[in-house]
């Protein structure tokens, strides 16, 4: 469908772009993990209600999750006259908003439906419903979109009735370019700071760990600690743990908790980039360089410039780049492939590996300088073997996880949860969300039992079975009860019977004491 | 007006004439959105005087706009109307 002057009407205009920057140029991404920074956004909870494009939604463990992708705020432009929602649109996605448009009532439903809004750009005089019902409705549907809206200069009245309504701000046509500008970036500001207060009382609330990392256990409270340290310092952080254990999600969580949460990510798994590629998908290069450069391009390291760069598995760089990146950190400068002139980088660097990098440096494989150089900060993710307490947690999460995706809630029975806790996860926490996925798909009631397990799991129970009940006692390790009984009998025993000197010594209350000796069946 | 008579004004002229302000406002926002959004354009260079021109002309004809406007609330009496900025563009020229 067309309008007489030929454009497309919104009928079939009804769209997304993304802004980034300028007007009509593309969106910009690698599909090898950039993603650009985002402003605000949710902690990367499991927070239902939060309808913001996330920024610190990086801090999301599953890194599939679009919203925590998607980084740019949605805003929705309702306008009847097509000149103003195009010019809107443009202006919009300078500033770095990602826009939708719609010419009625009807078709910004529909998108509001469809798609997490943050803000609208309301006419009031639409065709057909009235924009103060329009405005009604998407508060209704969205409370937590802010409206602008868009008023006649003879209709100042809607606009003070709309403000009423819960709109956010009004503009009175006409307008110019800067003072579209102006609300837009003044919205974008509130949304901003609202989203940081809630992120950082989800922070403070959050039940289940740091942002979007599950645990609670005391090896993750001081993890946690590490990282609002690393998150708010300009310095390398190498990030160790076993595979599986999380180590992008701590990057995510280090780079999104700190001051440069509005600049690049951009994630490079150095074990998966081909030999023959690395340095140029690194440092870029120019036009000519080689067959098939037809034009200039910009490695990974000028992506995040400003931001961070998080080299995943860094322990698998050929030794050669590894003096090559060395350089490039220490002169904060790349050479593009081909090129003669350096281009100036500024970059935070995050880089992890699973493998002993001392023992690699021992034995030649690692450039010492470049451990060094990395190694200003470090801090290790437990394995889940060594946090056996979080499993509960953990199973909790993945299992809401799934509900919310797949609409079915689902249980876990506690055979099956006594099992997991004793089975060991050398594939730390991706085997047991592996784990939880394959139990919910197989199962057909509502609870998990042993038998949906993998046969992995099921097995082990048959191998540690016998040996439980005296398996550390065998290591000479006491479970903490049985060395709190020992403590009290003892202590009572040396002091020839004195209960209340005991519970003075041993730093308890008394009727701690006697509670525990009646448990004990030591109570006379 | 004034010393040439007294106009009425029913309801449903004023309608008319509300309605057909927002269609003029609606197109001079959209000329001063294209024609900022036109002089940003550095490839534009050479075309800027005209570019200016367009700025200027649509930023006169808000000025006008409102000025009706706003005469507009006042013949219809209506309380909290607010003041248009001084008409100092359609009087200068350039």
């Amino acid at each position: 469908m067309h309008d007489k002057s030929g454009h497309k009407s919104t009928e079939e205009m009804v769209m997304t772009e993304t802004g980034t920057g300028s007007a009509r140029q593309p969106k910009l991404g690698y599909s090898s993990g950039v993603s650009q920074g985002t402003r605000w956004g949710d902690a990367g909870t499991s927070n239902p209600d939060v309808a913001i494009s996330t920024i610190l939604g990086a801090l999301a463990m599953e890194p599939n999750r679009d919203k925590a992708e998607a980084n740019l705020l949605n805003l929705l432009i309702v306008d009847d006259e097509r000149s103003i929602r195009e010019g809107c649109r443009d202006v919009a996605q300078g500033i770095g908003y990602s826009t939708y448009i719609a010419d009625n009532a009807e078709h910004a439903f529909r998108v509001l439906d469809t798609t997490s809004i943050d803000v609208v750009l309301l006419d009031l005089h639409l065709h057909g419903v009235g924009g103060l019902e329009v405005l009604k409705e998407v508060k209704r549907r969205r409370p937590e979109t802010a409206v602008i809206v868009m008023t006649g200069y003879a209709s100042v009245q809607s606009a003070v009735q709309a403000m009423k309504q819960g709109a956010y701000d009004y503009v009175t046509k006409p307008f110019n370019l800067e003072e579209l500008r102006l609300i837009l970036d003044r919205v974008l500001g509130h949304l901003q700071l609202s989203s940081e207060n809630r992120i950082l009382r989800q922070q403070v609330k959050s039940k289940e760990g740091f942002g979007a990392i599950v645990g609670r256990s005391p090896e993750m409270e001081k993890l946690y600690r590490i990282i609002g340290k690393a998150a708010h310092s300009s310095h390398p952080v190498l990030i160790l743990g076993e595979s599986g254990t999380g180590k992008e999600l701590v990057a995510r969580s280090i780079h999104f908790s700190g001051p440069f949460r509005d600049k690049p990510f951009v994630a490079i798994d150095c074990g998966s980039l081909v030999p023959s590629l690395i340095e140029s998908e690194l440092f870029g290069y120019v036009k000519g360089a080689f067959t098939g450069a037809a034009k200039n391009k910009d490695g990974l390291l000028q992506s995040a410039d400003g931001g961070t760069i998080f080299l995943d598995e860094i322990g698998e760089l050929p030794v050669d780049l590894q003096s090559k990146l060395l350089r490039a950190l220490q002169e904060k400068e790349v050479r593009p492939v081909g090129g003669t002139k350096p281009v100036a980088i500024d970059v935070r660097v995050l880089a992890a590996t699973n493998r002993d990098l001392e023992l690699a440096v021992d034995q030649g494989t690692f450039r010492k300088d470049l451990y060094f150089r990395l190694n200003v900060l470090s801090l290790r993710i437990p394995a889940l073997r060594q946090r056996k307490q979080d499993i509960p947690l953990l199973v909790g999460h993945f299992l809401e996880r799934l509900s919310r995706s797949t609409g079915i809630g689902r249980n876990i029975s506690d055979d099956a949860l006594k099992l997991m806790l004793s089975y060991d996860w050398p594939g730390n926490i991706r085997e047991l969300e592996n784990c939880i996925e394959r139990a919910c798909a197989l199962t057909s009631g509502p609870t998990i039992h042993i038998a949906d397990l993998p046969t992995t799991i099921q097995n082990w129970r048959e191998q540690s079975e016998p040996a439980a009940e005296h398996l550390l006692m065998r290591h000479g390790i006491m479970p903490i009860a049985e060395m709190e009984k020992q403590a009290i009998l003892g202590a009572i025993e040396m002091l020839h019977g004195d209960k209340l000197e005991a519970a003075r010594l041993l730093g308890i209350g008394k009727t701690t004491l006697y509670r525990k000796l009646k448990e004990y069946g030591a109570l006379q | 007006m004034g010393s040439m008579g007294v106009f009425i004004l029913d309801q449903g002229a004023a309608q008319a004439m509300r309605r057909s302000l927002h269609e003029l406002a609606n197109v001079f926002t959209g000329l001063m959105i294209a024609g900022g959004l036109l002089s940003q354009r550095p490839e534009l260079e050479s075309l800027q005087p005209y570019v200016t021109d367009l700025c200027d002309g649509s930023e006169r004809g808000s000025v006008l706009v409102r000025e009706l406007c706003s005469q507009l609330l006042a013949v219809c009496g209506e309380a909290g109307a607010a003041q248009p900025e001084p008409a100092s563009g359609p009087a200068q020229g350039h």
